[in-house]
């Protein structure tokens, strides 16, 4: 039987992000840095810059002119967005790095990520939400645990994989099953190793039940994750090789007043976004 | 560092809310943000357009930011919500939507000379948010207020439409109280008991939640009420419309004399026509055959003649007094008399006619002497009058048939009753009998013959006397009326009364 703490001892054999990347989630949280300041880190690492910018360039901005340098895809596409695509480039390559010789497919699981990620944006143009990017990073990093578990031990990722499948179960039902420390305790773990912001380690914990942080100064982030999750799950099964029927927390819903009619825009909105987000599925 | 622009943050929203807090429309919230916006970075100029790109706002004032010039961008940052900040020559521009749920509302265009630092990106775009939220609301208690206006204006326009109707208008609730009510009815209101009854109807149709019409009659006016219900919200309440009809009323009134009066007509003709037939029938079989009629039966003719030219006498001297009655030239010769020998004469005057009708008269008085300053003849009229109804009205099929006449002395006046058990007078009537042409029998059978006038002329004598005449009666049971005469011939109408 694996146990969380023999699960954290291994944690600790995790890659951490590297240097340039603290660096950027760090520039982009002061409130006095300027944008050649955050420029300036990212093009310490020239394949991770050329990345950004081919991101900033995408179809999925659309910004009316190319953008050449760093310093003004950061003005126009702000701090937020631009640390974001770092931390994007980021976790796909960390996704991507190890073996791949698993059941696990590892692109459908990006896939998940990025269409989170799209959609917790999405949702929160339509709620008003103001700061719409840090919507985009905690959907992006909602599934981290996943990761870290298929790194640590791919045999118990396989073994949900296939209950998952085959029973037609969602990802969390496999772990009650199997009884195994859930994906979001563990991310919950990387989160706060990395030093990332309490708002990303409360949505990678709360992400399949918003009701813990209802009380929370993040209740609207994790519920906003929480739904654009349960959506991508309806609309592309397997993708978090999660099947069955997901649980919408009827939590999440009053958190956000989300009406009925909401919804339907909010689904329509992210197919339309889905489309333009192609250049994020293939790094 | 980070506590010394949280207080930053701290001061620059207070400041706002402030503004925010005296703005009364979304113009002056335009204002409070572009303010703020000046405190948190120095731009060069400032411009605010809506979601048509129209300038709704330049700072400064003269300053022309040709927004055109942006319209690719404008329209890039609207669709994508994203505030940004693009290098066009040597300045730094910033598109900043006003984003109020999932709707922008506008945009703020900002020329800069520097780059902005986060912190600043960061409040300027919450500043944007906020002020897009409430100058929305705002905007939208105008829009409410200027519909209240406008509901009201409407209001103020029925109402002056209601209150031109002729009739009375209000509006009852389930609770029986007025909830609406027109001018007409404000000023109609005083009439005594009008408002009591019209709550009356109106309770009544929210009870039946059905239509419902009545009348009021108060001090000679009239009035017509019709009662709607309303279903109102999850209650009924009753349209209540009162007319005046006093007009109307006359007019029926007079329409009513007038077919009274072409009864009269007939009536009286058939009357006049009976005596005179058989006066002229006797008198011509006396002239035919003179030298074959003995003595007896001659005498009997004779006899029918003298009658029946009395009863024409009679119906002429009524004509005769109605009509002086109708020039208002009747007049009394007023002498003090014992009022008991008049009364007394006048019953004995018909004792033969009620023997012959089989019917029983009595008299009784209280005093053997009472004086009275009357016209004896006139009275004698009255009374004869009284009585004969009394014979004439009595039932046919009743064994035992009687007219009763008192009469009592009282303190100043004196008391006449004449008392039958005939057919009576229905209740409704009681008044009406006094009136010119009224037969309560309307019928054109004339089962009981009768010009109509007797009681019209009973009552102007007696008025004449100042003293009253009214009835009691139950249909089938009998009728008594009743004489009061003042002894002293106070009444106002005396010998001297100048004819009108």
């Amino acid at each position: 039987m694996v146990t969380i703490d023999k699960l954290v001892e291994k944690i600790e054999e995790l890659p951490t992000p590297d240097f340039i990347v603290q660096k950027i989630m760090n520039v982009a949280s002061d409130p006095n840095a300027s944008a050649k300041e955050l420029a300036e880190v990212i093009m310490m690492d020239a394949s991770l810059s050329s990345k950004v910018l081919k991101l900033a360039n995408s179809a999925y901005y659309g910004i009316p002119r190319k953008i050449t340098v760093l310093n003004e895809a950061i003005m126009i596409l702000g701090f937020k967005t631009v640390r974001n695509l770092a931390m994007s480039v980021f976790t796909y390559s960390s996704l991507f790095s190890g073996r791949s010789d698993g059941k696990v497919d590892r692109k459908k699981l990006w896939r998940h990520f990025i269409y989170v990620a799209v959609g917790s944006e999405s949702l929160g143009e339509i709620l008003g939400y103001p700061v719409k990017e840090e919507l985009f990073i905690n959907g992006l990093l909602h599934d981290i645990g996943k990761i870290a578990l298929d790194v640590m031990s791919p045999e118990i990722v396989e073994a949900v994989y296939d209950i998952t499948r085959e029973k037609n179960l969602t990802f969390s039902k496999a772990e009650e099953l199997l009884d195994i420390p859930p994906h979001t305790l563990i991310g919950g773990k990387i989160s706060e190793k990395w030093g990332l912001p309490d708002m990303i380690t409360q949505t990678i914990e709360g992400h399949h039940n918003p009701s813990m942080f209802i009380d929370s100064l993040n209740a609207e982030v994790v519920a906003t994750v929480h739904i654009a999750d349960v959506i991508s799950n309806i609309m592309f099964p397997g993708d978090s090789l999660s099947f069955g029927k997901p649980k919408l927390s009827p939590d999440a819903l009053n958190i956000l007043s989300i009406r009925p009619g909401m919804m339907k825009r909010f689904v329509e909105k992210l197919r339309k976004k889905m489309k333009k987000a192609e250049e994020f599925l293939e790094m | 560092m980070a506590n010394a622009s949280e207080n930053k943050i701290i001061t620059l929203f207070s400041g706002f809310i402030m503004e925010l807090n005296n703005a009364k429309s979304a113009d002056e919230i335009l204002d409070a943000l572009l303010r703020i916006i000046r405190k948190v970075v120095s731009f060069k100029w400032i411009t605010i357009i809506d979601e048509n790109k129209s300038v709704v706002k330049e700072h400064p004032k003269d300053f022309e930011a040709n927004v055109g010039r942006f319209n690719e961008l404008i329209e890039w940052a609207f669709s994508n919500r994203t505030h940004s900040f693009y290098p066009v020559g040597d300045e730094i521009i910033g598109f900043l939507p006003m984003i109020k749920g999932d709707q922008v509302l506008g945009m703020i265009l900002v020329g800069l000379e520097e780059e902005p630092k986060v912190e600043e990106i960061d409040a300027m775009r919450v500043f944007s948010f906020l002020s897009a939220t409430v100058a929305e609301n705002v905007r939208l208690l105008e829009e409410v207020v200027s519909k209240n206006r406008l509901i009201e204006e409407t209001m103020n326009y029925l109402h002056s439409i209601l209150d031109t109707f002729p009739e009375m208008v209000i509006v009852v609730s389930e609770e029986g109280e007025i909830v609406y009510m027109n001018r007409r009815f404000v000023e109609g209101e005083n009439v005594e008991g009008l408002r009591e009854r019209a709550l009356e109807i109106a309770s009544q149709v929210i009870e039946a939640k059905v239509r419902r019409v009545g009348e009021y009659e108060s001090d000679g006016q009239f009035f017509s009420i019709v009662a709607e219900p309303l279903k109102y919200r999850n209650t009924y309440q009753s349209v209540t419309t009162i007319m005046n009809v006093t007009s109307t009323k006359e007019l029926e009134r007079l329409k009513e004399i007038d077919r009274m009066k072409t009864e009269f007509v007939a009536n009286i003709s058939h009357e006049l026509r009976t005596p005179l037939a058989a006066i002229k029938a006797y008198a011509e079989t006396v002239l035919d055959s003179l030298e074959m009629l003995d003595q007896s039966t001659l005498k009997d003719f004779m006899d029918t003649i003298h009658k029946q030219s009395i009863q024409l006498e009679n119906l002429l001297n009524e004509l005769l007094d109605f009509s002086r009655l109708e020039q208002k030239a009747l007049k009394l010769e007023r002498e003090e008399v014992n009022i008991i020998e008049v009364v007394e004469d006048a019953v004995e005057g018909l004792r033969e006619k009620a023997e012959n009708n089989g019917i029983r008269l009595y008299f009784s008085s209280s005093d053997d002497e009472v004086r009275a300053f009357v016209d004896p003849k006139r009275i004698r009229q009255v009374l004869t009058n009284l009585i004969d109804n009394g014979i004439r009205f009595s039932k046919r099929d009743s064994e035992d048939r009687y007219v009763k006449v008192e009469v009592k002395k009282e303190e100043d006046t004196v008391l006449i009753a004449v008392k039958d058990n005939g057919v009576g007078i229905p209740k409704d009537k009681f008044d009406r009998i006094f009136d010119k042409f009224y037969r309560v029998d309307q019928s054109l059978t004339y089962e009981v013959s009768g010009t109509g006038l007797g009681l019209t002329i009973a009552k102007e004598i007696v008025e004449l006397h100042g003293g009253r005449i009214w009835v009691e009666s139950e249909e089938g049971v009998g009728s008594t009326f009743y004489i009061e005469l003042p002894l002293r011939g106070e009444g106002q109408r005396g010998n001297d009364r100048q004819a009108g």
